[in-house]
């Protein structure tokens, strides 16, 4: 059966003074159904591009130059803004990080929810506001018949992400976009809110990209991984091979660098430098000029994705010469 | 100053704020709006005439010529002695122009200046110090606005007497409301920042978080403001001379030249025309330069 | 720990809330509300709890960034609530801040030269231009800059860079103190640790005394010596870093504990998930502010507040379920 959704070799490129350049490139993934992808990589990785890339929600001076979306087997890339306006919303959702800014504070909550099964669907008014508090309890709104009259200011930043959920939910997507959609909320919050998603995926069989900076929301949520770094994917497998047998040393740098609640640790490992910026990514492996195994070759030339096992690949040298 | 950006804020919000590092600031800010040249060359031609009105002038502007008048006593249409032609009592209307320039500029800036000074220091107390200086002041502020200035400067003049000194005084002592109050709204906002948290921590003394830290983080919007006030109060200048409370006559201002031109402007529309072409002008050329210096000193637009 | 560089008794942080044109009191909002606790010379003391618990305020009211409504402050043995304007300005060479937002905390007009200069300008620290450019270049290179970068600007250093740059300011004045309020949320996890390891580095070379306010339970857990819980304005669990994370006592503190998500596909997850919001500051619940989403809250809770006890040694908590009436130690048999 064909994938959910499948990016392959994806490049988006924005324009700035010195021409296109390219924000993420090569990228190629897949999601299933019932299934959560973690997109995981740190600021300026191109996580956030690649979601948008996906729903078609670039800004004005972005584009995809290369690569093809597939969802259920159609490609999305170059259909026109009213053929992926049928689709955003009804087969694919998209959630993000802030919920204070992604509600418009002028209207009620249960208007904000029927807005968008309106959109999609012939719905009366009434039935809209039924089907409202129906969404609204499906996440586990409390005092659903109240809160769909509400303003959304009155509503805490974990009930406001509750409601872009039930927002996200209306047309009973195929495929739901988070983007960071727990990083503005407190701990205990974020606890619900994953609890929350973990538990419509099941229900629905809905596949999730999910994209993070957090690796432990990665270990808890997802099923398999892709890690990004400076726009390319440098290592993707199941999410027990990232965390067991993480093999790229950027992926390794990163697990080290967290503080682990349970064992105590004198020093934490970091990983040397910053980021390489877009104007001036380097010609090699993008991550060479931080990584403590980068030879002379890593400097000059690019690696390919190579397979560590049937479900896990890594951009990486040293992968070569060593067996499957 | 921002040509290697190194923030780490995404490479989505780097790109963004597209950056060509081989061109200036300045070189980018005339190439997006080339209009600001425009208003800087039509404020420097303003300054100019200004300075050297006694040179550039082929005659006194107050002298009455007996050729300047026509037979019937009417204004002469411009020609090649006056190339403006002259007014109802003979004298060069070129002249006149280029002197009332000294008059308008003068009015202009200096009461914008003076509204600077006081606006600023009021501001900066009320968004700085807050509680009931901020109340006074603001409640100062808002009855000010309230009221129209020109009833307020009519009234000053009147008590302290007609002159371009006292036009200027009572323009700039009575016109800071505007000042205070978008000073007052940047002190505000900048207070917030945490690096004058961070200087409150230092231990620095409040004259010199004011002096250091907060104003020269509000010069830019300050600037652009007496700009675009030194344009308006030359033609509440104008306005104020052509109702006859302003500059009083013989002094040419473009106001009294206007009220003066006015009632014959049916068979001399020369006398209206190039008083009013030059006031337009030089308003214009402070708006434009204004709106330029909002350019330049914003950021998110042009870096 | 013997004598306490810094002692807190009740601190107290209301903000009136004011109605009407004249504005009128008509209540507080309790950012903080009767905290107290002690930091040892060269010690980590680390401040956790979700927004709104109080822990930024606490850190500011320490150094009277924000004036304390109520409480004694002592440092050195000094009262800082009773130092004059001057006399305080001085006490801020002793106590110093970062900040979390390394890019709001650096004033965008000052080179890092300046920046830095500026408390060594404040205080005299420095007499000449040159000595201020030696010690400055000294600073950089100890936080890790390279001192060649001093007349550049903020806005050319990275996020991590950032916050050395923040940090090498506050110790310009060789302080005794740093009240670190989340310096590293809002950085990457790899620039993260950078950072951690720096400020552990400063704490042995410097013998400096951190109070360390973060929400991130993993990051507090790995710089502390001693960790407070707050809630709610007021703290709720106050233990020795290790002991809190082995054996939390608070309902709290346990469901605190258990929400943060372990970077290990395998770890066993026995989660408490709380139920609803953080109430209201301005109006809490009555008895526990803690007892509408506490798993464990009996009838005592509704009533009464718990009293702040010490249950083990360096142990304390405010909780009912440890009362001497119930036996107060329940913390054995759990």
């Amino acid at each position: 059966m064909d994938h959910l959704l499948e990016v392959k070799n994806l490049k988006t490129s924005f324009l700035t003074a010195n021409g296109y350049l390219p924000a993420i490139d090569d990228v190629s993934f897949h999601v299933d159904r019932g299934e959560t992808l973690g997109i995981v990589g740190e600021s300026g990785c191109g996580k956030s591009v690649t979601s948008l890339s996906v729903m078609q929600l670039l800004s004005a001076n972005g584009k995809i130059q290369e690569g093809t979306i597939a969802f259920n087997g159609r490609n999305l890339v170059g259909l026109s803004d009213g053929q992926m306006r049928k689709i955003r919303g009804k087969d694919i959702a998209m959630i993000f990080q802030e919920p204070m800014s992604s509600l418009n504070p002028v209207h009620k909550i249960g208007k904000q929810i029927a807005e968008s099964l309106k959109i999609h669907t012939n719905l009366s008014l009434g039935d809209g506001k039924r089907r409202a508090i129906e969404l609204l309890n499906l996440v586990g709104i409390p005092r659903a018949e109240q809160i769909v009259d509400e303003y959304p200011h009155r509503l805490s930043g974990g009930m406001r992400q509750r409601v872009m959920i039930a927002i996200a939910m209306a047309c009973d997507p195929q495929l739901l976009i988070a983007d960071e959609p727990t990083t503005a909320l407190d701990v205990t919050i974020q606890a619900q809110i994953l609890d929350l998603m973990r538990r419509l995926k099941q229900e629905r069989q809905m596949g999730i990209m999910l994209i993070t900076h957090d690796l432990g929301v990665v270990a808890e949520m997802c099923d398999r991984v892709v890690v990004m770094y400076a726009g390319k994917v440098v290592e993707q497998g199941a999410v027990r091979d990232i965390f067991r047998n993480p093999s790229h040393p950027y992926t390794i740098g990163l697990l080290n660098s967290i503080p682990k609640l349970k064992e105590r640790q004198e020093r934490l490992d970091s990983i040397p430098g910053t980021v390489p910026s877009i104007e001036l990514m380097p010609a090699g492996c993008r991550f060479a000029a931080r990584c403590p195994h980068a030879t002379t070759r890593c400097v000059t030339a690019e690696p390919g994705l190579l397979p560590v096992s049937e479900t896990h690949q890594v951009r990486c040298f040293l992968r070569e010469g060593v067996a499957v | 100053m921002a040509d290697v950006m190194m923030t780490p804020t995404g490479l989505e919000q780097r790109l963004a704020y597209p950056v060509k590092k081989s061109q200036s600031r300045l070189v980018r800010l005339l190439r997006a709006y080339p209009l600001v040249f425009v208003g800087g060359l039509l404020v420097a031609a303003l300054v100019f005439v200004a300075l050297f009105a006694p040179v550039l002038a082929p005659y006194n502007p107050d002298y009455q010529f007996p050729n300047g008048l026509a037979m019937n006593g009417a204004p002469l249409a411009p020609n090649h002695q006056f190339i403006m032609g002259t007014d109802d009592l003979g004298r060069d209307i070129y002249s006149r122009v280029l002197y009332g320039a000294r008059v308008s500029l003068e009015v202009g800036v200096f009461s914008s200046i003076i509204s600077l000074f006081i606006g600023t220091s009021l501001g900066i107390i009320a968004g700085y110090f807050g509680k009931w200086a901020d109340s006074v002041i603001m409640r100062i502020t808002d009855m000010m606005l309230a009221f129209p200035l020109i009833l307020f400067v009519v009234a000053l003049v009147a008590v302290i007497g007609q002159s371009v000194d006292n036009l200027f005084i009572a323009i700039g002592v009575l016109g800071w409301a505007t000042t205070a109050r978008i000073v007052r709204g940047q002190v505000l906002s900048v207070k917030e920042f945490e690096f004058v948290q961070a200087a409150k921590a230092l231990g620095s003394p409040n004259w010199r978080i004011l002096l250091r830290i907060i104003l020269p983080n509000i010069v830019a919007p300050v600037i652009v403001l007496t700009t675009l006030s030194i344009g308006n109060n030359m033609l509440l200048e104008s306005t104020l001379s052509f109702l006859g409370i302003g500059v009083a006559p013989p002094t040419p201002s473009w106001g009294n030249m206007l009220a003066e031109g006015q009632s014959i402007f049916e068979y001399a529309p020369w006398l209206l025309y190039y008083p009013g072409l030059a006031l337009l002008l030089a308003v214009l050329g402070f708006n434009l330069l204004g709106d330029g210096l909002r350019e330049l000193f914003n950021p998110r637009r042009v870096r | 720990m013997s004598e306490p560089l810094l002692e807190v008794q009740d601190l107290k942080k209301w903000f009136p809330i004011r109605r009407g044109i004249f504005s009128r009191t008509v209540g507080n909002v309790r950012a903080v509300d009767g905290v107290s606790f002690a930091v040892g010379a060269g010690e980590t003391f680390g401040l956790v709890g979700e927004s709104g618990c109080g822990k930024s305020t606490t850190g500011r009211t320490l150094l009277r960034l924000i004036e304390p409504t109520g409480g004694k402050i002592t440092f050195e043995g000094r009262d800082v609530r009773k130092l004059s304007r001057t006399q305080m300005r001085a006490m801020r060479r002793q106590m110093q801040i970062v900040f979390q937002d390394p890019y709001g905390s650096l004033n965008p007009r000052y080179t890092v030269r300046q920046a830095i200069e500026e408390p060594l300008l404040i205080h005299g620290l420095a007499s000449s231009s040159a000595e201020r450019e030696r010690r400055v270049a000294e600073l950089m290179d100890t936080v890790g800059l390279s001192p060649s970068r001093m007349n550049r600007y903020p806005h050319e250093f990275s996020g991590g860079q950032r916050q050395r740059i923040g940090i090498a300011r506050a110790l310009a004045v060789s302080p005794k103190l740093i009240v670190a309020d989340e310096p590293v949320s809002a950085l990457d996890v790899s620039v993260q640790s950078q950072v951690l390891n720096l400020m552990d580095d400063l704490q042995k070379q410097l013998n400096l005394t951190y109070i360390f306010i973060a929400h991130d339970l993993s990051v507090v857990k790995h710089i502390s010596d001693r960790i407070g819980v707050m809630y709610l304005g007021k703290m709720v669990e106050l233990a020795e870093a290790d002991d809190l994370y082995a054996e939390p006592l608070h309902p709290y503190t346990q469901a605190l504990l258990s929400a943060v998500p372990v970077p290990d596909p395998d770890a066993k997850r026995d989660r408490i998930i709380l139920q609803g919001d953080l109430p209201s500051p301005a109006n809490p619940p009555q008895g526990c502010y803690f007892h509408p989403r506490c798993k464990d809250a009996m009838d005592v809770c509704r009533v009464k507040a718990p009293e702040w006890r010490e249950v083990k040694p360096g142990h304390h908590v405010a909780c009912h379920l440890y009362d001497e009436e119930r036996g107060g130690s329940t913390w054995q048999t759990s």
